[in-house]
């Protein structure tokens, strides 16, 4: 693993700060935009291009593709692709969501990693999706993606 | 508002090279017009009834040469003017591309490569499949580090894609910058920056072939064609809109409302503007700042030079038998077409068109070392090149599907090279006179081959292309991978 990332116990401490700092500001993705940034830095260290963990289409020339520059631009554009995988009636989350069991953004984690097929050096991106998740509650982090590819708010 | 929504429609527009597609929600981008924008759409098209416009109606019009027209433009806020200007040129944008990829040499090295890289895998997928599939991207995948030794047949296979992958990477394939590791500082021993039009920019290698420059503050990224394939279609847009407001100084309003709303720094890609930027500079501008200052016809001027020297560097051939990569690299060429243009304008040496200036460039002092040969040498081995891998599809490609999809491809760039090798640089769709380059067709043939509605690849040929941008490049789930690998092969 590169040295300069985190470890599982590490990146579980920071989501469930993220979490913590989401609610303490009424709902602010702030805390969450900021630590991206240095989840971004982390995997460009490790010698990943930001692009390979973002799931694409056919290679496509466009218009004005967009280009995150920040934590908030990226969450922007990847926020959408999390929500898809993450939210899918047959995904881990959604049986979670309608377990009725507590769940903290640290346990989030790992499953995170594993839906979204994240390399490790990409766990410091983990971690603020965990604690975005984790302090909207998953009900509040699905139901507002496209209807159809999410898990119904009362089922 | 509705700037920021035609702009989130317009960053979702694309053409997919691979399948020859261009996606784009049309009815989105009508629905989301501002009212006013809307209004103003009605009367630039002079349209009577409603329906889908004709292409006449699109681009059948200037609106300087309308009073009403320019009258009402003038009375509309800034960002309803950005509106209209993005409705009225998102699809010269993704045609100038449709047409690079399909009438260039360059457009046949890529189309080759995807062919050869499907054909490799349709050997190495099963070997590959006999085991379980491994984690992570397939770009970076070292068989030697697995504990057991692959089989001397597996790492032929392997190599065979591998290696082609990794070209395509390099040249910008998949819009993903290869791992670190691969970029190298540096041309060699060569480690001094690279001065192109007075301005430093720092050298580097990527995966040992490709010889270009780093993009400044913008980690892992370089000058790599798709750089060179957004500035065409972006100046074609630009040309485009100097067009419709008469090819003066009215055009200057219109043009920086285009690009401070579409192509700001904050949200698009470097690619668009990198190359603009270069060349204004030398100028002792960015390109922003020159729009706003310099005199209109010399900006026009400098969007020739963008337009012409990028179409040069598009006509590097794939790999020939008797040059090295250096003669493939469009790269290359472009430096040396920027600097040439740039050097005769200093010298006020005037060209009577600018295939005369590509002609000077291939005969130019620096022409050897750049291995540049005679244009019509070119066509005729980069048409040869897509009858060749044409006749491979047809004995060796086994799903019907696929095999289809190619020959289609394969056919179109031998038919339209093979059409060009008389006229050399020459090229009506290549470098059209106002940007649009539909209006630069002049037969049937090349209308059939064209036109954006000519084709449609089967689901199963955007699926694969769909994966493989995926499988190569992205991180996804090895369960995932094996199953649409049996999928295909």
């Amino acid at each position: 693993m590169d040295e300069s990332s985190l470890t599982l116990r590490e990146s579980e401490e920071l989501a469930d700060q993220v979490a913590a700092q989401i609610r303490q500001q009424g709902g602010s993705l702030e805390p969450a935009y900021q630590a991206f940034e240095t989840g971004i830095a982390q995997l460009q260290q490790s010698g990943l291009p930001l692009e390979s963990i973002v799931p694409a289409g056919e290679q496509g020339l466009g218009f004005a593709a967009r280009h995150p520059k920040d934590g908030k631009s990226f969450w922007a554009i990847y926020g959408k692709i999390v929500r898809k995988t993450l939210c899918a009636k047959d995904s881990k989350l959604y049986v979670l969501a309608h377990s009725g069991a507590q769940i903290s953004a640290a346990s989030l984690v790992g499953m995170i990693m594993a839906a979204l097929a994240l390399p490790i050096a990409a766990i410091g991106i983990a971690a603020p999706i965990a604690g975005i998740i984790a302090s909207l509650g998953i009900d509040a982090f699905c139901e507002y993606t496209e209807p159809g590819n999410v898990a119904p708010k009362n089922p | 508002m509705s700037l920021q929504k035609i702009r989130e429609i317009l960053q979702s527009a694309a053409y997919m090279p691979g399948s020859l597609q261009l996606e784009i929600q049309r009815q989105a981008l009508w629905n989301d017009l501002s009212s006013g924008a809307k209004a103003f759409v009605w009367v630039a098209m002079d349209k009577e009834k409603p329906g889908r416009a004709t292409f006449d109606e699109m681009y059948g019009h200037v609106w300087a040469e309308d009073e009403m027209t320019m009258s009402l433009f003038a009375g509309m806020p800034r960002d309803e003017q950005a509106e209209v200007l993005g409705f009225f040129t998102f699809e010269i944008h993704e045609l100038t591309h449709h047409f690079d990829f399909l009438t260039t040499p360059f457009g046949a090295n890529f189309h080759g490569k995807l062919f050869r890289e499907y054909r490799a895998m349709q050997r190495f997928a099963p070997l590959l499949l006999a085991g379980p599939v491994p984690a992570g991207r397939f770009v970076d995948y070292d068989p030697f580090a697995q504990a057991q030794a692959p089989s001397q047949d597996f790492i032929a296979a392997w190599r065979e894609v591998h290696d082609i992958v990794a070209t395509l990477e390099a040249l910008g394939d998949g819009g993903v910058p290869p791992h670190a590791r691969n970029i190298a500082l540096g041309w060699g021993d060569e480690l001094k920056p690279l001065v192109l039009l007075n301005h430093p920019l720092d050298r580097v290698m990527v995966r040992g072939f490709l010889y270009t420059v780093a993009l400044p503050d913008e980690p892992g990224w370089y000058l790599r064609p798709s750089a060179i394939l957004e500035a065409r279609a972006l100046v074609h847009c630009l040309k485009w809109i100097c067009k419709l407001f008469g090819k003066d100084e009215r055009a200057r309003g219109p043009i920086l409302t285009y690009l401070e709303s579409y192509y700001a720094s904050e949200f698009a890609a470097p690619d668009y503007r990198f190359l603009l930027d270069v060349l204004a500079l030398g100028w002792g501008k960015d390109f922003l700042s020159f729009v706003q200052a310099a005199d209109m016809r010399l900006v026009q001027q400098l969007l020739m030079m963008m337009d012409a020297a990028c179409w040069y560097a598009l006509q590097a051939p794939p790999p020939m038998p008797d040059a090295s990569a250096v003669r493939s690299s469009p790269i290359l060429r472009l430096f040396h077409a920027l600097r040439f243009f740039y050097s005769a304008f200093g010298n006020r040496h005037s060209y009577s068109h600018a295939v005369e200036a590509m002609t000077a460039m291939d005969s130019a002092d620096e022409a050897a070392a750049y291995e540049l040969i005679d244009i019509s040498q070119i066509l005729n081995f980069s048409a040869r090149f897509a009858e060749y891998l044409q006749q491979l599809n047809d004995h060796e490609i086994l799903d019907p599907v696929l095999r289809s999809h190619f020959d289609h491809v394969l056919g179109v760039q031998h038919r339209r090279l093979t059409e060009r090798l008389p006229k050399g640089y020459v090229s009506y769709s290549g470098m059209p006179e106002e940007g649009h380059p539909v209006l630069g067709l002049r037969s049937d043939e090349e209308v059939n081959d064209l036109a954006p509605d000519a084709y449609e690849a089967s689901p199963r040929v955007r699926d694969w292309l769909s994966f493989r941008n995926n499988f190569m490049y992205r991180h996804i789930a090895s369960s995932d991978a094996a199953r649409s690998l049996r999928s295909f092969f």
